[in-house]
């Protein structure tokens, strides 16, 4: 009698565990993610300063390094910024694109802000990939202008990816500077879409 | 000590200046002609400060490259509200925006918005010349009208190259996202390389140039290439010779 007992209550037991089993829910959410993380926003270039040296060959915007452009024998010089508030060791920007998205782009929606004197065409931008995917679309120094692309990935951009933005300005021999100088500033609005 | 103390700031790795998410990274919306929905996206600070932004909209188009462009053809804009269009995401916090869509009473096929989330420009210091980048985030909306698709798409695919060219071309009226892959034969018929293809849209009446690289190089020759894409919209499948130089 007691066996039986036993016996039933263990086919109970089970039956109970089946039922606990039977059936199980499982919710799945993934969303979608574009992620864009830049660390540097203001770029200076300025010819007064004391900065020294040179970025990938470029010598850094200041008075020794200009005067030295002056009494030399090229007309046009790319130089580099003399500060970069916020990026790597005062020489470029670091932009990170995290996403799930299999192509994205990054571009220079709009310049804003009054145009520089000596013209905004005189700002030059590339990006350099430092790993992840997509590719550079500004692989040499491209003056700058509403539209242009600096990364794109067209499949399998999913993951991160990191470009260095580099930008230059180009001074010429031929400039007429005014008394005053020249303190401008320009605004350029990068965007991230995953289209 | 004192020269370490120096030289300690120049250690520092670069901090994050802007670290802004968006989910969904783009919408893509299907109404009757006036028809409402209200969607919510949201905004993703990942810095201890807060990040103010501001809304704009912008109607745009994608060229063969697929390059975003700004467009007034098959504008979404002035059927999308979106608030707020000023607002502040706190500091390791998400803000929420609303998107009410109503899809207009005429046109047919698939209209198209950029929605833009804008940082304010990070104040630059004085002297010389300065730029200030002013990061965005664009979130591409689509909206179909149900009930005036019409579908239709146009592959040639082969050609000469180490990539294997790739013409798609949409003459329907609606958005085609395509996934799917270009499987590659070689002389004896054997599977050599597969290309994927994920998502890749193309615009009504655009058409996409691609080229399409292998992982690992093809040894030069002639290949058969069978295009297989997918859409919401159904199956298609294209095929041609590759040339490798």
């Amino acid at each position: 009698m007691k066996r039986k007992l036993v016996a039933l209550m263990a086919l109970l037991a089970s039956l109970s565990l089946a039922q606990s089993t039977d059936t199980h829910n499982v919710t799945v959410n993934i969303p979608q993610v574009l992620k864009l993380t830049l660390d540097a926003t203001n770029y200076v270039f300025d010819f007064a300063s004391s900065a020294s040296g040179t970025v990938l060959g470029y010598p850094r915007a200041s008075l020794t390094n200009y005067e030295a452009f002056l009494a030399g024998s090229v007309a046009t010089q790319d130089f580099a910024p003399s500060a970069v508030a916020g990026g790597t060791a005062d020489e470029y920007g670091t932009l990170e694109i995290v996403t799930n998205q299999a192509a994205w782009t990054v571009k220079i929606q709009s310049i804003g802000g009054d145009p520089l004197t000596l013209g905004n065409s005189r700002v030059k931008v590339f990006a350099e990939k430092a790993s992840g995917k997509g590719n550079s679309q500004t692989s040499a120094p491209t003056s700058i202008t509403a539209g242009l692309e600096l990364a794109k990935a067209t499949s399998a951009g999913q993951g991160k990816s990191v470009y260095r933005l580099y930008y230059l300005f180009e001074m010429n021999v031929n400039d007429d500077i005014p008394a005053t100088g020249l303190n401008e500033s320009i605004a350029i609005n990068l965007v991230l879409t995953a289209p | 000590m004192k020269r370490l103390t120096l030289l300690f700031p120049f250690l520092l790795p670069a901090l994050a200046q802007l670290d802004l998410a968006l989910s969904p990274a783009r919408l893509e919306l299907s109404l009757p002609k006036g028809g409402e929905v209200v969607e919510v996206v949201r905004l993703t600070n990942g810095l201890d400060r807060e990040e103010p932004l501001s809304v704009r909209l912008t109607p745009f188009t994608l060229t063969p490259r697929g390059e975003v462009v700004e467009s007034p053809e098959r504008n979404l804009c002035p059927h999308l509200i979106v608030t707020p269009t000023a607002f502040t995401v706190p500091p390791r916090g998400t803000a929420e925006v609303r998107l009410t869509l109503k899809a207009p009473l005429e046109g047919e096929g698939t209209l198209a918005c950029l929605v833009l989330f804008s940082a304010e420009p990070r104040p630059a210091q004085v002297g010389g010349v300065r730029l200030t980048t002013s990061p965005a985030l664009g979130l591409a909306v689509y909206l179909t009208l149900r009930g005036t698709e019409r579908p239709a798409l146009r592959a040639r695919v082969g050609g000469e190259g180490k990539a294997l060219p790739l013409l798609l071309e949409n003459p329907g009226n609606v958005l085609e996202r395509l996934t799917g892959e270009a499987r590659v034969f070689d002389g004896e018929g054997k599977e050599v390389a597969r290309l994927p293809l994920a998502e890749l849209p193309v615009f009504p009446g655009g058409y996409r140039e691609l080229a399409l690289e292998p992982e690992t190089p093809l040894p030069p020759g002639r290949y058969r290439v069978v295009l297989i894409l997918e859409s919401a919209y159904g199956r298609y499948a294209a095929e041609g010779a590759w040339a490798v130089p």
